[in-house]
């Protein structure tokens, strides 16, 4: 018998003038961070990335409860229906996320008919998850038509903002930490909707909600389409961003593991968790793989190692022991 | 009460947010204090330095290894005989850059490499890393230097700032098929079918669809062509397609790992052929393979990349590197020595460490003095290594020799092979 | 296509199949009793390979006895894997546990990288060069080798389910916790040997394999994903489907590779997965749940 997560704790009621103006700051901060600091760019673009990827399998994993192991598959579903639409017809990236983002709605949608008609969940859930995404890796490398093995290379056409192309890295930027600030507030919107409530419901006891006329099934399909529409969207920023994609760096498990460990790690089912897990996760990859270079493997053993660490002894994840300090120091206070 | 549950909760939300943010900023931070001393140290450098991108961890962790020690032998031969002498004596400096075999991961690496002062980058082994990681190059105006990485886009986007004096998976793959068709002229046996096994990443795909599009140039015909995937536990089947196919000859092309279990499989077969040639493997002309699977691979030939056996700056590289390293220099170690040296001769020539200077000396290039098997290393318009070469090589007592073309062969090559 | 060549293909698909099997059951012996879905069950495999290579490599024993080394050292890792990590999370929601050991893999992966470096190490045994013929037809005896000791092994472990005291608490441990427990039926004890048991099938399934199989680090993926197709096959929990789903897989393969080109071979196996998964949750030979 899983333990059933701590209840959320809800935001709405005490969200004042304070919290606004101080989250207000914030933003004003990460706006000038790229003429503060402009070296970290690549770490903050691939923070709130993953943030947004993570979000995505937070609104089906966090809060409906139906964990997936096999998120690589929209994000790279995204990554390649807009890349194809770029190369073969000409069409704008920024038009082509859209496509991505209902091609990843559309493949969410059956393969949420499919499994939660047929009462799937945990582990089944997981593994059918895994299963789609090495189908689709499959497919990926064999079918010549979308690039085979050798990808898709998009073609260099200098600063084009048109095309979602910038010789810099600060409208990247700036695209990704908007595509975060929204994904945080339509979770947060989510979050206070009768569905949002119907998600958590379900989350915590399927047969009960059932019984109580919550339509569980109807519930998860709308988790699974703003989960896979929203990852799908972070692959086409990926693409983009790399401008070259193959099966392996989409598709591949290593994908799904990335994904889901951000909002894991963060905190599932909160809003902030994915985000939080994504701060501290993206730039500890990077520490650690400078601190250990010279040392071939000892850096990924750190990254396991921390893994381990925080789910044995953070089990609400990185926001639970946040939320301690910050209860700890509130009595302290008084 | 009502009142101060609401002030907490307010400052529950400032609170969190602050701390988000704290922690967003020291993070930052504390990457960007990694850079900052490269930055100091590059401005005023009284050494040159060099970066490099490779798989050092991850599923390509032993190749990327090896070709590390390949540039470092090439680093520690120049500054043993005393640095870049145009710019008195300056001595090269290699920094790492850990690729783990993910094209997304190259981005990081080149612009750390470009803030530590890095003049010119080498990399990266794979083709996906190399598209991504000079393409980042390109845009920082960087000389990228490529050690290995097959794929013909590589080199044909029309940047300026990508070099690479590996051939390219055309050339390779055509030369290969046309030492074939010589081998088998001077040896009187006729070849007329080819069976082509190769693993389906983009390493395999592309060089077997080169080679069915050039046999036909040399009165030969592909009639099977089988891809099997590196992550199958077992290709005994595929082997068997091969088998079934009964063709004059075999080839295969995959990384090292997938050519140890192919030619185990065949042997254990008994799949019979006039010849089985690899083209491009990453097993067939390593001598680790031979060291690992004995005597069942004598008689195996390897249309690759090679370094020249008969002359004598070769040898001088090979004896050094098996005294520092303790085990034989492989032919991809070859493509990160090489291009190190070129890429030495270049800042030589441009008497500086300004990037777009040593760029311009990069693509004037003519190098006589090499361990190549061609003709001087001169970059064509779109920086690839106009006379770019693959050698034959065939497994002979135990040991990879070079048979084909003629003028750079160490041994006489056996053909067809005695069953 | 030839008779010899289609019989070649199953009969290698069966063998290979046989040690899916013996992999699978412990897989499987492990979710059974903890409902745990151990990811590093590969990292498993690659240690049991290593352990058999260095056996042979610095102690010259024969390949097939290191099996009798592979099986306690292995069994040792997996129950203090299960004590110090696993244990302590055993309430915890799939997600943590299933990332738990996703750490853990990438831990030991890496270890293996540091310790032994990335290098493709092949095993030197005489008797892979030994084949027997008939007709076209080749038998490796390596490959047969690794098959028998897999079955002797499944059978063995079959037994003991069945047949010990020992066994039946692991299935009654398995099939209700809490009623094993309120029968005096020490639970820990179980878990521990249970996961023993398990990680010891998977390093003596890659050790069979270690006389024809090069060993590197990242070794173990090249089995995991097979060895979870077979176990949702079989059903969950389930030892004797793990072992039918093993042959089943391993001759499905084959039967993909001669049909189908380069890595599409799989796509047999992933769309049985899922049609069980869908259709018959429980796997081939579990009851239909209520």
């Amino acid at each position: 018998m899983p333990r059933p997560m701590q209840p959320t704790t809800h935001l709405r009621p005490g969200f004042g003038r304070k919290a606004w103006i101080s989250l207000g700051l914030v933003l004003v901060a990460l706006h000038l961070l790229p003429w503060v600091i402009p070296n970290v760019l690549h770490v903050m673009i691939m923070i709130f990335l993953f943030a947004i990827m993570g979000q995505g399998w937070n609104v089906l994993g966090g809060y409906a409860g139906q964990f997936s192991f096999g998120h690589s598959v929209f994000f790279g579903l995204g990554a390649y229906v807009s890349s194809l639409l770029f190369v073969n017809l000409g069409w704008s990236p920024w038009f082509g996320m859209l496509f991505s983002c209902a091609a990843g709605i559309v493949l969410g949608l059956f393969i949420g008919f499919v499994s939660f008609r047929y009462g799937l969940k945990g582990p089944f859930f997981a593994l059918i998850m895994l299963a789609f995404a090495e189908i689709f890796h499959m497919i990926a490398m064999e079918w010549k038509a979308v690039g085979g093995a050798l990808g898709i290379l998009i073609p260099l056409e200098g600063n084009s903002p048109a095309l979602m192309q910038f010789m810099d890295k600060e409208p990247f930027y700036f695209i990704t930490l908007w595509m975060m600030v929204g994904s945080l507030y339509l979770v947060w919107k989510m979050e206070g909707t009768r569905m949002g409530l119907y998600f958590l419901a379900t989350r915590e006891d399927h047969d009960a909600s059932e019984a109580l006329g919550v339509d569980t099934f109807k519930v998860q399909m709308v988790a699974m389409g703003i989960s896979a529409g929203m990852t799908s969207m972070g692959g086409t920023i990926y693409a983009q961003y790399l401008l070259y994609i193959d099966p392996d760096s989409t598709f591949g498990l290593a994908n799904s593991v990335e994904i889901m460990l951000r909002p894991i790690i963060g905190g599932p089912g909160t809003i902030l968790g994915p985000l939080l897990g994504s701060v501290v996760l993206t730039p500890l990859s990077e520490i650690t793989r400078l601190a250990f270079q010279s040392y071939s493997g000892v850096h990924l053993m750190i990254y396991g190692l921390i893994l381990v660490v925080v789910i044995m002894f953070l089990p609400d994840g990185i926001i639970g022991l946040v939320r301690n300090v910050f209860y700890k120091m509130l009595k302290r206070v008084g | 009460m009502a009142n101060t549950k609401k002030k907490r909760e307010n400052q529950g939300i400032s609170r969190r947010e602050f701390i988000k943010g704290a922690a967003t900023v020291s993070a930052a931070a504390a990457v960007g204090a990694i850079g900052f001393p490269n930055v100091l140290r590059g401005a005023a450098p009284p050494e040159i330095v060099i970066g490099h991108i490779h798989p050092l961890s991850g599923f390509l962790g032993f190749d990327g290894q090896e070709l590390r020690k390949g540039l470092m032998l090439a680093v520690k031969q120049i500054n043993d005989a005393g640095g870049i002498k145009s710019l008195d004596g300056a001595k090269l400096k290699l920094i790492d850059a850990d690729s783990e075999g993910k094209p997304a991961l190259a981005i990081p690496a080149v612009e750390r490499l470009h803030r530590a002062g890095a003049v010119a980058i080498l990399g990266c082994y794979q083709s996906s890393v190399t598209l991504v990681a000079s393409q980042i190059a390109e845009k920082l105006r960087v000389p990228f230097v490529v050690s290995v990485a097959v794929a013909d886009k590589v080199t044909g986007r029309g940047f300026k700032y990508t070099f690479r004096t590996q051939p390219r998976a055309e050339q390779m793959a055509s030369q290969t098929v046309k030492y074939i068709k010589e081998i088998t002229q001077a040896s009187g046996v006729t070849v007329r079918t080819i069976a082509y096994l190769h693993d389906n990443t983009a390493f395999g795909t592309s060089l077997s669809e080169h080679v069915v599009k050039y046999a036909p140039e040399y009165g030969m015909e592909v009639i099977t062509k089988v891809a099997y995937s590196p992550r199958a536990a077992d290709i005994s089947t595929e082997v068997g397609k091969i088998k079934a196919a009964g063709a004059d000859v075999i080839m295969d092309t995959g990384y090292f790992g997938d050519g140890v279990r192919v030619l185990r499989t065949m042997k254990e077969m008994r799949v019979k052929a006039k010849g089985i040639i690899g083209c491009g493997n990453g097993a067939f002309s390593h001598p680790k393979f031979v060291g690992e699977l004995g005597s069942m691979t004598e008689y195996i030939m390897d249309g690759n990349y090679r370094a020249n056996p008969v002359n004598p700056l070769t040898e001088k590289a090979f004896s050094q590197y098996k005294k520092t390293y303790g085990t034989e220099m492989g032919p991809s170690t070859v493509f990160a020595y090489q291009p190190m040296l070129v890429l030495a001769d270049a800042i030589e020539r441009a008497k500086s460490t300004d990037r777009d200077a040593i760029r311009k000396a990069l693509s004037e290039t003519n190098m006589t003095q090499h361990i190549l098997p061609q003709g001087p290393i001169i970059f064509g318009p779109d920086g690839q290594n106009k006379n770019a070469q693959a050698a034959m090589m065939q497994v002979l007592k135990g040991k990879v020799q070079v048979v084909w073309p003629k003028q750079y062969s160490e041994a006489d090559f056996v053909f067809p092979h005695p069953s | 296509m030839t008779m010899s060549f289609v019989f070649q293909s199953l009969l290698n698909g069966l063998l290979v199949g046989g040690v899916y099997s013996l992999m699978a059951m412990g897989l499987t012996l492990i979710f059974g009793v903890m409902k745990v879905v151990n990811f590093a069950h590969g990292s498993l495999i690659m240690l049991g390979m290593y352990v058999a290579y260095w056996s042979v490599a610095l102690l010259h024993v024969d390949p097939y006895v290191s099996i009798l080394i592979v099986f306690p050292v292995l069994f040792i890792i997996g129950a203090s894997f299960q004590k110090f990590l696993i244990n302590p999370i055993i309430n915890a929601p799939e997600h943590n546990q299933l990332l738990l050991t996703l750490g853990v893999s990438l831990f030991m992966e890496n270890l293996a990288v540091f310790l032994w470096s990335p290098d493709y190490r092949v095993m030197k045994t005489s008797y892979a060069e030994i084949n027997f013929y008939i007709g076209d037809i080749t038998i490796s005896l390596v490959r047969l080798l690794a098959f028998c000791f897999a079955m002797l092994l499944a059978a063995i472990l079959y037994v003991v389910l069945t047949r010990t005291d020992l066994g039946k608490a692991i299935r009654a441990a398995s099939e209700e916790p809490r009623g094993a427990l309120l029968m005096g039926i020490n639970i820990r004890r179980i878990y521990l040997i249970s996961f023993g048991i398990g990680a010891a099938c998977a390093g003596v399934g890659g050790a069979a394999i270690t006389p024809f199989f090069p060993v590197y680090p990242y070794v173990g993926w090249l089995f995991v994903i097979t060895c979870f197709v077979v176990v949702v096959l079989g059903g969950m929990g389930n030892i004797l489907g793990a072992f039918v789903g093993g042959l089943i897989i391993g001759l499905a393969d084959s039967v993909g590779a001669m049909f189908l080109p380069g890595s599409m071979k799989s796509i047999i196996s992933f769309t049985i997965f899922i049609l069980i998964l869908l259709f018959k949750p429980t796997g081939l030979f579990g009851k239909n749940h209520a």
